[in-house]
C-alpha cells in the first residue's frame, strides 16, 4: 500500500537506524508481552522512545497502537506488561471493560471520528468501516478525551484510534481496509516534515 | 457495530485454483495471481485461501507463491493447509498471512494451537473442523477428507476455542462444492456451543444462502467458493441482499464510486 502512494519503505529490525527516518510505522500483529520482549531486546524500544522525543510522525498500527501505551493485560499469566510508554494510557481485555459480544473483536466496524480526529480521518466518511481483530484495547478511561481521534463500539465502547503530538495510533489495519485505509495512510504520508 | 463477512474462498493445489465436490474429484480450473486481481478489484471484506493438497499431504504451503499475491491484495488474508507445527505457521505469517488456519493438527497436537496462539495471539488463527454427515450424525475429517475420525465437531470446536483460537471456520464436506446449501443444522447447534466468531463454510449456492446463515442462523461470516467462482453471484451482490434485508454490513466505495447504502 506504501509502493502505491509512491512510497519506498524500509524495513527496520534492529537498533541504531531509526533516526535517520522522517516516518515511521510501527505495525503489530502479535501478542504484547512476546513483542516488548523484542523490542526490549532489539534497543528498538529505546529508539522509538528517542525518535518520538524529537517530534517527528510515527503511526501505531493494532499491537503497533497498543505497544505505545503505559501498560497492557495481555500477558501470558495475565499481570500487566510495560509497554514503550509513549502515549499515557492503558491497554485491557475487552472483556474488563464490560464487552458481552464475541471476543476477539473480528471484522468491518465503525469509526466515530472525534473533534480531534478530523485531520487524521481527513476524506473519510465519519462511522467509514475498518478492519478490526483484535482482543485488547485502550480503556476510554485511561486517556486524555482530546488525546482520542475515535471510538468504535463492540458492545461497549473502546478507543480506536488516538494522537498524542507527532504520535498516532489505530486499533484497525488501514493496510487491511481497502479504500479507506489507503486514505488513512496517504494522509498520515502527508505529515512528513519535508512536505 | 461489527459487520457480518462475506468471504470467498479459494481453494488450491500449488499456485492452481482446484475444485472439487466433497472434497474429493479435484480438477484445476485456474491459476491463483488472475483470481487475486479479481477479488481484490471487488474489494472483498476478507479472502481465505487453503491449500487443500497440503491438507492431504502435510506438506508445507509453498509460501513463495504467496508471496507474490499478498502484494495485490489490501484486505485480510487468511491461509491454510496442512499447518502442523509452528515453524510453518510462522514462515505462512512472514510471507504476509494475516491469519492462518489450522485443522487437522490440532487433533494430534493439542498444543500447537496454543504454542502458536502464545506468539502470535488468538486473533490470529482460525480452528477448522471438517465435518461429514448430516441430520445430526457427524464426524470430523482430517487430511483433506480422507481420514476419518471418532470426533465429533461439537466437542471439538469446543476444545478449539479453550486452546484459544480467535474463530472456528466449520465446513460441511458433505455440502462442499455441492451448491446445495449449508448444513444449517450443523451451523446451528456449533452456534450454540462456541462464543468466538463462526464461519460458515461448504455449500453456498446462492446469495439467499449466505444472508440466511449470517441473518437466521447467526454466523458471524460465511464463506462461498464455488458459487462466487462459477456463477454470476458476486461478494457485492450478497452484501446488496444483507443490506435489502437490514443487515449492517461494510460501507464500501463501488465501482462507481457510490457507496453501498445511498
Amino acid at each position: 500500500m506504501l509502493r502505491q502512494a509512491g512510497i519506498e519503505p524500509s524495513i527496520v529490525s534492529s537498533s541504531g537506524q531509526l533516526q535517520a527516518f522522517d516516518q515511521v510505522i510501527l505495525p503489530g500483529v502479535g501478542h504484547f508481552e512476546a513483542a516488548m520482549r523484542r523490542l526490549t531486546e532489539t534497543g528498538l524500544a529505546d529508539d522509538l522512545r528517542e525518535y518520538v522525543a524529537t517530534g517527528r510522525p510515527l503511526l501505531g498500527i493494532c499491537l503497533g497502537m497498543q505497544l505505545l501505551s503505559v501498560s497492557s493485560e495481555e500477558s501470558v499469566d495475565g499481570h500487566p506488561v510495560g509497554g514503550l510508554g509513549i502515549v499515557p494510557c492503558q491497554v485491557v481485555h475487552l472483556g474488563a471493560l464490560g464487552c458481552t459480544e464475541r471476543v476477539p473483536h473480528v471484522g468491518w466496524n465503525a469509526v466515530e471520528v472525534t473533534d480531534s480526529g478530523r485531520k487524521t480521518f481527513k476524506a473519510i466518511p465519519n462511522q467509514a468501516d475498518f478492519y478490526f481483530v483484535h482482543s485488547y484495547a485502550v480503556d476510554p478511561d485511561s486517556i486524555r478525551e482530546s488525546d482520542v481521534t475515535s471510538y468504535t463500539t463492540h458492545s461497549v465502547r473502546f478507543v480506536s484510534s488516538l494522537r498524542f503530538g507527532e504520535v498516532r495510533g489505530v486499533q484497525f489495519h488501514p493496510e487491511k481496509s481497502s479504500h479507506f485505509g489507503r486514505l488513512l495512510i496517504t494522509t498520515f504520508l502527508e505529515l512528513s516534515p519535508s512536505c | 457495530m461489527l459487520k457480518p463477512r462475506v468471504i470467498p474462498t479459494l481453494l488450491v493445489d500449488g499456485p492452481s485454483i482446484v475444485k472439487g465436490a466433497n472434497f474429493d474429484n479435484w480438477r484445476t480450473v485456474g491459476t491463483l495471481p488472475p483470481a487475486l486481481n479479481v477479488f481484490s478489484a471487488r474489494d472483498v471484506d476478507e479472502l481465505v485461501i487453503v491449500d487443500v493438497r497440503a491438507s492431504r499431504t502435510r506438506e508445507p504451503i509453498d509460501s513463495a507463491i504467496l508471496t507474490e499475491c499478498f502484494g495485490r491484495c489490501f484486505v485480510p488474508l487468511t491461509i491454510g493447509g496442512g499447518v502442523s507445527d509452528l515453524q510453518t505457521a510462522l514462515s505462512l505469517f512472514e510471507a504476509g498471512a494475516d491469519k492462518i488456519i489450522v485443522g487437522s493438527a490440532s487433533f494430534e497436537n493439542p498444543n500447537l494451537i496454543v504454542d502458536i496462539v502464545s506468539v502470535v495471539g488468538s486473533q490470529s488463527v482460525i480452528g477448522a473442523i471438517d465435518v461429514a454427515g448430516a441430520d445430526g450424525e457427524w464426524r470430523c475429517l482430517t487430511n483433506g477428507g480422507t481420514v476419518t475420525t471418532t470426533h465429533s465437531p461439537i466437542p471439538s470446536a469446543q476444545r478449539l476455542v479453550d486452546h484459544g483460537v480467535g474463530e472456528v471456520m466449520l465446513t460441511s464436506i458433505s455440502r462442499d462444492g455441492t451448491m446445495l446449501g449449508y448444513d444449517l443444522d450443523l451451523i446451528e447447534t456449533m452456534r450454540h456451543a462456541i462464543d468466538v466468531p463462526l464461519l460458515a463454510s461448504g455449500g453456498a449456492g446462492s446469495s439467499q444462502d449466505m444472508c440466511d446463515v449470517i441473518a437466521e442462523y447467526g454466523a458471524d461470516a460465511a464463506c462461498a467458493g464455488s458459487l462466487f467462482q462459477f456463477t454470476e453471484v458476486t461478494p457485492a451482490d450478497v452484501r446488496q441482499d444483507l443490506f435489502d434485508a437490514g443487515v449492517p454490513v461494510r460501507m464500501t466505495v463501488g465501482a462507481s464510486g457510490r457507496r453501498l447504502d445511498d
